[in-house]
């Protein structure tokens, strides 16, 4: 390895590891400064974590480096898919087996019936 | 036995582990997105969460990351002595974190609130537990490789053992990103 590409490439491996100190620090700074609160903090800290997994990914694991045909690329996109569709797919559902089996919390003040009325806006004709 | 005339098959093959790894991650993930709620009278994540002490943690692994890739370059320059360096680094580096980690773990089953109190607890300790269980593994192979590379020094083959082991050591760190801001993160927003 040339000592010019070994410069560069460990710029790129410094470069790669502040970006990353400073995503998680910018995440952890704003869940205990409480600079938003609820679903905007929620949004914020995902999205930075997404920022640091694209960081990581570029700079620690070269995944842009790839020459054609980019079968590691292809086979991440594929995996990335299968992880959206389980963990979303999973809330999803068993979210809604909750909700038709009444067992979330805010119904305990009422009957099921009562609840299910308010909630869909089922009516009597 | 015929060698491979170069490495990317085994470097693509480790690749797809790696893919397949992240899915098994990803169940756990969901199971503890899913027992949320499932408290049964015990904590929930904002009650036994210290984000300092998960940030310390965080900080300590993500350097150890970024060592682990200075052990490459030092190998694929030939300098034997860095990169066995580096790999020290790494390694204590990880073995800090695992320490911080057990700490937490100890303490929390010592308040009685380990993974037998509640689903939440369960699932908490499953997917956390798992990530700490790939560490261990991982100081395990880093410290086979530094016998190794001591032994036949740094040859086309163990530079390249190198190299999985440290696609090994980020992806751990990655997954810890999400652990940070999904689990640690989310537990203690209100």
């Amino acid at each position: 390895m040339s000592k010019k590409n070994s410069e560069l490439s460990t710029i790129k491996y410094s470069v790669g590891f502040l970006l990353s100190v400073l995503l998680t620090l910018f995440s952890y700074l704003l869940i205990t400064q409480e600079t938003f609160s609820g679903w905007a903090l929620k949004l914020s800290i995902t999205g930075l974590a997404l920022l640091q997994l694209l960081t990581q990914l570029v700079f620690f694991m070269h995944i842009n480096t790839e020459l054609k045909p980019r079968w590691k690329l292809l086979v991440f996109i594929y995996t990335v898919i299968t992880v959206v569709v389980l963990v979303l797919g999973s809330i999803w559902i068993m979210y809604n087996l909750d909700y038709n089996h009444g067992h979330q919390d805010h119904i305990e003040d009422q009957s099921i019936d009562e609840y299910i009325i308010h909630d869909e806006g089922a009516h009597y004709e | 036995m015929s060698e491979l005339k170069d490495n990317s098959t085994a470097n693509f093959g480790f690749w797809i582990y790696l893919m397949t790894d992240a899915v098994l991650f990803a169940s756990f993930f969901a199971v503890y997105a899913v027992m949320q709620n499932n408290t049964y009278g015990g904590p929930a994540g904002i009650d036994i969460f210290d984000l300092k002490f998960v940030l310390i943690e965080s900080l300590i692994l993500l350097t150890s990351s970024y060592t682990c890739g200075l052990t490459i370059l030092a190998a694929k320059k030939g300098n034997k002595k860095l990169s066995l360096t580096a790999l020290a680094t790494t390694g204590l580096l990880g073995l800090s974190f695992l320490g911080m980690e057990l700490y937490e773990f100890s303490h929390l089953v010592n308040n009685g609130e380990g993974w037998t109190r509640s689903g939440y607890l369960t699932s908490f300790f499953g997917l956390v537990g798992l990530h700490g269980l790939h560490i261990i593994v991982g100081i395990l192979w880093l410290v086979v490789l530094k016998f190794l590379i001591i032994k036949r020094g740094l040859t086309e083959s163990t530079t390249n053992k190198l190299a999985l082991f440290s696609m090994y050591w980020h992806f751990l760190d990655i997954i810890w990103i999400f652990i940070f801001t999904f689990v640690y993160g989310m537990g203690v927003i209100k």
